[in-house]
């Protein structure tokens, strides 16, 4: 899977705001925003294709977590991305 | 996904930085200023453009004090624009051309984005010649 092109990421203050500058015409009214943690796993497969696992490991690297604690959050946070979306396999 | 209220000033500052880079952006309305124009969660489009091209009568994204204001520019001076939100009586928005963010292109409506029309310019300047009466019409009617 990879994440859907065209969508960049900013760092707006302490938000972490999606947005989807090649279309020229942007629906704001929706903004779709990142916790910390879900923006550093979107950063480090930008232009990737990846996988569950990937994700997973990156926590494991990053973050004091259990294994199933982070396949948990993994699953979670790809569940959210691809109702809205943002990826694509 | 959770639905949450994004920060007012982080909002703002992604929308001038995509602005600034051409995109034409759909924004909601928030409060009632713009009525009866304009209403609270209705959705408009916005364009940075050229201070030309810019007329009275447009309604304008404008950065004032310290906050972000959407009305109808009034008057327009060479280094002082004036604003004001259709529904406000009283209120009159003094700013420069730089502090203009954008102008509404466009209104979202249900079969998708409708360029506003010439006459909604032209009838939302006649609402604001309509002030006085519309003043004294609120005085006695209250």
């Amino acid at each position: 899977m990879r994440l859907k092109d065209g969508l960049t990421l900013r760092k707006i203050g302490k938000e972490f705001v999606i947005v989807q500058p090649d279309l020229g015409m942007q629906d704001m009214t929706k903004v779709f925003t990142l916790n910390e943690v879900s923006a550093y796993l979107w950063e480090a497969v930008q232009g990737k294709d990846f996988t569950a696992q990937h994700w997973e490991d990156l926590l494991l690297e990053r973050y004091a977590v259990e294994p199933e604690v982070a396949k948990a959050d993994v699953e979670a946070i790809l569940v959210t991305l691809r109702e809205q979306g943002l990826i694509v396999d | 996904m959770e639905k949450r209220i994004v920060n007012n000033a982080a909002y703002f500052a992604l929308i001038e930085e995509q602005l600034l880079l051409g995109q034409q952006l759909c924004i909601p309305i928030r409060g009632n200023s713009m009525l009866p124009f304009l209403k609270e969660g209705d959705k408009v489009w916005i364009k940075q453009v050229a201070p030309d091209s810019m007329k009275v009568g447009d309604v304008l994204l404008c950065c004032w004090k310290d906050q972000v204001v959407l009305h109808r520019l009034v008057k327009k001076k060479k280094e002082e624009w004036l604003l004001a939100g259709d529904n406000n009586l009283g209120q009159l928005e003094r700013v420069t051309p730089q502090q203009v963010l954008a102008k509404v292109m466009a209104r979202e409506m249900e079969e998708g984005a409708q360029e506003l029309p010439v006459r909604f310019r032209v009838v939302g300047l006649l609402w604001y010649y309509l002030r006085i009466p519309r003043i004294l019409i609120n005085k006695i009617t209250r």
